[in-house]
Formats: structure tokens, sequence, C-alpha cells
């Protein structure tokens, strides 16, 4: 596969005759990292496999609206987030979980989901579990996805000054949490 | 420890002592093996569903637009308008000589005028009108029609253009289509309006609604929900009702009763609704009902004829009852089955009553007599053999059969007595003097009269 750009990649949707194209790029480009996300959000492969899906579908119907004003991964990356979000509140409802009660979902999740890595590699996602979740959000960001910090800003539309603080006492935290053993 | 806390502002802001340096990059979750393969034909396979959707969207809406730009085009070509008028409304003078005019004429109503060859015509004569002509067929069916041509086009990978294109000619057929109340409809315009048989129809025909007329000369009228089935009727014995001609049960036209019985007949032998389910020609579905009156033909009795006195109040009784019936009596105006009669003038009174139900009228008679029944008690009598009052008559007692007569004397003794007094009392044995008589009248009352009765010889 060649090398496109997003710009490429945007372009071949404009037209109607190469969209399709363009989107089956679009989806070989970024399928893993946006999988990765919403798996770090929600832990579970089913839940993560569901919104991966919807969230292309979203992505494909969104083409015509997206104005290239950001830059296409950011711009899938908020998809991405906002439907993880939205899907961790629908759970929430749908078995009526109180909201401190999420983090304990999500805690025994993680450590079902984590059982073939190393034991440092529970605890790390045991404590990012008990994490608020926009810390764990710009931890996932940052720490596993390598995105830089005027990326995260654009994604999830919080300043860059926020995101350092969230990032450091998340770093903190988990660090507490590794060195406890 | 205070430095500790210190926030760091590189992008890379790990401490070289972090735990998480060591385990960065490292994977613990893990996934099915071929997963990402699969998420992209998963993904690839809801995208193309969706614009295979919005296609067959956008090509209905193609197909619908052309329709009827294409319609409305031809309606203005194919109808001159009169007057200036300036609403809405469309007066139109003419259709085209050889087209056709379905009327429906149910309150909303679809005329669909359609251009016909003269071949079809001499074809069609007078046989059923062949229904899967488009053009006939009403809007509905037409968008029924349409739709089940979509997964066609999908299928044949027909650009859009194509189709519309090809669509025209057909199209051309349906012209005229528009939604109208027909109010009225005539036959021939320059007598009045009047009764439109149903099915095919020539001559000069004339298709009026509230904003539009339209002459022709040829129409198939499509019948009238409440035209399959005369709306009330009535009858006086049990019948077989039959649909009439123009509705007969074949393969387009089907008739159903309420009580499942499918068959243009139907037995009525009572009083009631009768409900018709019915499709015509494919294309009119309906529900008629007709409410039958089954009431027999009256037989009034009014007995063979009667005495009365004018005072008297006598009940005339016909001997019906008042259901379906209704009563106009000669001495009265009352509708009812028996009346009262009284005050009737003294003589020989015939009385009529005219007993009409939904269909029939029965005229019965009676001859009463009315008699003058005042009684009249003379206060003398002379029972001297002379042929003169030699007895005691009191006159009119003779309507009074059974009345009580008693004739005391000054002291208070019985000198007579009878149950049943006929006027015969001859003052037999009795002494000439005044005396005390009473007589209780054998009427409704027992009405008791007493006076003083002088006997002179």
């Amino acid at each position: 596969m060649p090398e496109y750009t997003d710009q490429d990649i945007i372009d071949l949707c404009r037209s109607s005759q190469t969209r399709e194209r363009g989107f089956r790029i679009l989806v070989k480009l970024y399928k893993v990292r946006v999988y990765w996300h919403i798996r770090r959000i929600l832990y579970d492969h089913e839940d993560a496999n569901d919104v991966t899906q919807d969230v292309f579908v979203k992505v494909w119907k969104g083409l015509d609206t997206f104005r290239g004003e950001s830059k296409l991964f950011t711009w899938i990356y908020r998809i991405a987030t906002n439907e993880s979000l939205n899907y961790l509140r629908k759970i929430q409802r749908k078995k009526n979980v109180p909201y401190d009660q999420v983090a304990f979902m999500l805690e025994s999740k993680a450590e079902h989901e984590s059982m073939d890595g190393d034991e440092i590699e529970r605890k790390l996602h045991l404590a990012l579990a008990t994490l608020p979740e926009k810390q764990r959000l710009v931890f996932n960001m940052k720490y596993f996805d390598d995105l830089k910090y005027r990326e995260i800003s654009e994604i999830l539309g919080v300043t860059e000054g926020a995101l350092k603080a969230s990032y450091h006492f998340a770093v903190k935290k988990i660090e507490d949490n590794l060195k406890v053993d | 420890m205070k430095k500790k806390d210190q926030i760091y502002f590189s992008e890379d802001d790990l401490s070289i002592s972090s735990p998480l340096r060591e385990i960065k990059g490292l994977n613990s979750f893990s996934t099915p093996d071929g997963y990402f393969d699969q998420l992209e034909d998963d993904i690839l396979m809801k995208t193309t569903a969706l614009s295979k959707i919005s296609f067959v969207l956008s090509q209905k809406f193609i197909y619908f637009a052309a329709a009827a730009s294409i319609a409305l085009v031809i309606t203005f070509i194919g109808f001159r308008y009169l007057g200036e008028d300036t609403d809405n409304s469309l007066l139109v003078e003419t259709v085209p000589v050889n087209s056709e005019i379905i009327v429906d004429t149910n309150s909303e109503n679809t005329i669909i005028a359609s251009d016909i060859s003269n071949e079809q015509l001499k074809q069609q004569g007078e046989e059923p009108i062949d229904i899967n002509r488009e053009s006939i067929l009403p809007k509905q069916i037409q968008e029924q029609k349409l739709q089940t041509n979509f997964p066609q086009i999908v299928n044949n990978n027909q650009a859009p253009q194509k189709l519309e294109a090809d669509e025209p000619s057909k199209l051309k057929r349906q012209q005229a289509t528009f939604q109208e109340d027909v109010k009225v409809i005539a036959q021939n315009p320059n007598s009045g309006f009047g009764q439109v048989n149903t099915g095919l129809q020539t001559g000069s025909i004339l298709v009026s609604s509230k904003n539009k007329s339209v002459q022709t000369s040829l129409a198939r009228i499509a019948a009238n929900s409440n035209r399959i089935l005369p709306k009330d009727t009535c009858v006086n014995k049990a019948f077989v009702y039959q649909l009439s001609s123009t509705f007969t049960s074949n393969t387009k036209n089907k008739f159903v009763w309420q009580n499942e019985i499918s068959a243009s007949k139907m037995n009525i032998d009572k009083s009631g609704k009768y409900i018709l389910h019915y499709w015509i020609e494919n294309m009119l579905e309906g529900i008629d009902t007709m409410n039958v009156i089954l009431v027999k033909k009256p037989s009034p009795s009014l007995g063979n004829g009667m005495e009365l006195c004018n005072h008297e109040s006598v009940l005339l009784s016909s001997g019906m009852n008042e259901d379906n019936y209704s009563f106009k009596w000669s001495i009265s105006s009352l509708n009812k089955a028996e009346i009262y009669i009284t005050n009737l003038a003294v003589g020989a009174q015939l009385i009529t009553l005219e007993v009409s139900s939904c269909i029939d009228t029965v005229l019965t008679e009676v001859l009463v007599q009315v008699n003058d029944c005042q009684i009249a008690i003379p206060n003398v009598i002379t029972p001297n053999g002379d042929g003169y009052n030699d007895a005691f008559v009191i006159k009119g007692l003779e309507h009074y059969p059974g009345s009580s007569l008693t004739i005391l004397n000054r002291n208070g003794k019985v000198v007579y007595q009878s149950a049943d007094y006929n006027n015969d009392w001859k003052a037999n044995n009795v002494e000439e003097g005044s005396y005390f008589y009473s007589l209780q009248l054998n009427d409704k009352n027992k009405t008791e009269k007493g006076g003083i009765l002088s006997i002179v010889r």
C-alpha cells in the first residue's frame, strides 16, 4: 500500500467516485490505532469491536461534513473517544451501575482481560482502571498512543496545561500503585 | 520530596526511574487471530450497505421527481384553462377526445385521465378494461409498483440516467392524474346533471368537481363505495340480493359478505345491516353496508263496526304494533296504532286508517254508529191505559243496559226495584202520589240519578 497522507485520503473521500477507495485506505490506516484506543477505554474486546465498527460507520457518514479544520486522525480519535465514553454511559445506565462503581466494573474487566500479561502489566491496568476518567484518557493517549499534548488537546478540547497536569497526576498514581509491592 | 511533586512539562515526562518506562510498548491485551482483517471487512460491509441504501433513496427521489415533473408538465399541456381563475382551481374545458377518465366518486377522489389509442378503444368495447395498464391503476398501486421496481434497478445496475430516459413513455399514460373531490357527474351536460352509471361510458360526459370540470367522450366510472349496495333497502319479504351486473365476481372482482360468504348474491331474510367487503378490478377496495328493513305488508283491522255514545271515549285499535309502520287516521293526527275516539258527531261515522311501511300502504276503514246517549227522565207518568205516558220511560236508557232502578214511596218503602230496568214500570198496584226514584246508570262511572216522580191516573 503506497503512503497516503491524511490529505490524500480526504481528497479521495470528497469525490463520490473515489470515496469508497479513500475510505478503504482510511480504515486500513486507522483501524488498529482506533481499536486499541477504544479497547483501553472499554477493556472488553467485544465491546471495543462493536464501538470500533460504529466509529468507522460514523466516520463514513461524517466524511461529507468533515471540513478539514482539524487533522483527520484527531477527528477520528475524537469520534472514537466520544463513542467509547457514550458506550460506558450506556452500560452504566443499562446495568444501573452507580458512577463510583464504574471503576470497580472496569477493574474487574481489566483484571480479566490482562490475565495473559505480566504481573506488572496487570497491575498497570488495574491501577489505570481506578483513575478518574479524564486522567485515564489522557494517560492512554500519551503513554500508549504516543500522542502529543497538542493532539490530545485537539481531540479532547482541553488546554495543554490541563492535560499535562492530568497526565502528571495519572502517572504519579500509577507509579505509586506499581511501587507498593 | 517536594521536588518529586513537580510537574514535568517535557513531551516525554516519565522519570528515568518510573516503572512505566520498563513496560512501555508492551501490550497485555490480546485480540483474536486475524481480528483486524475481519474488522476491516465488517466496517466496509456496513458502509457499503449504507451507500446502497442512499443509492436507492437517491434513485427513488430521481424517479419521483421525474414522475412528478412530467405529470405536471403534461397536465398543463393536456388541458386548457378557462376563465382567469386566480386561485388554485383548475377549470378544464376539454380533454383529448380519445382519453379516458376514471372517476371514483368517493369523497376523496382520484381522477385519472389517460391517452388511449383508437385501437385500444375498439378492443375494449364493452369489455372490462384491462386493469393491468398503468394508466388506470390508482395512485397507491402505482406507487407500490414503482417501489417494487427498485430492487430490479439495483440488481441490474442501471444508471439513474437510463431510468429517467426510460420512464416518460410510461408516465405519459398517467397524464392528468389529480386528486379532487368529485361532486357532480353528468352523463349529458346539456340535460343537466344526473346519475352516471358505473363502468365504461361513452358519449358526452362531464365530470365536475369543486374546482374543475372535465368533458370527455369516454370515461370509465369507477364504483362509488356507496353505490355498490343500495344504502337502505326496505322489503316486505325475504329475498336474494344480487349485485348489479357491473359487479360480477371474477378474478378481478371479489365480494365478501359479513358472513364470510364470497358471492355476488346475498340471502336477505331479516332486518339489519349487511356488510360487503369488496375488491373491484383489483383496485378499489372498500366496505359498503346496506341497511335492510324487512317489514311485512301491514294488515290492520279495525273490526266490524261499532256503536258508541257521543260522549263516550272508546279505544279504536288497528291490531298492529307500531315498529316500522306509520299510521294515518282520518280522525286524528296521532301516528299511533290505536287511538281513543271521543266526541264524535251523532250518526254513522266512517273512520279510515292508512297504515304504511317503508314499502307498502294499506287502507282500512270502519263504520262507527255514534248515538246520542243523553238520558231524559220524566217527572210524571199517567198510567191510565190511554197510551200516553203509561210507563216510566227513561229516554236513552237503552244505551245503558243493566242499569238499576229503585222507586220508593214517601215512607221510604221500596215499591219497585229492578237490576236491569227496561222502561216497563207502569205503576201497577201503586197509588197516585209522589214517589222518589233512584237510577244507577250502568255506565263507566255508575252514575246515580234521583228525583221525584208523580203518578197521576
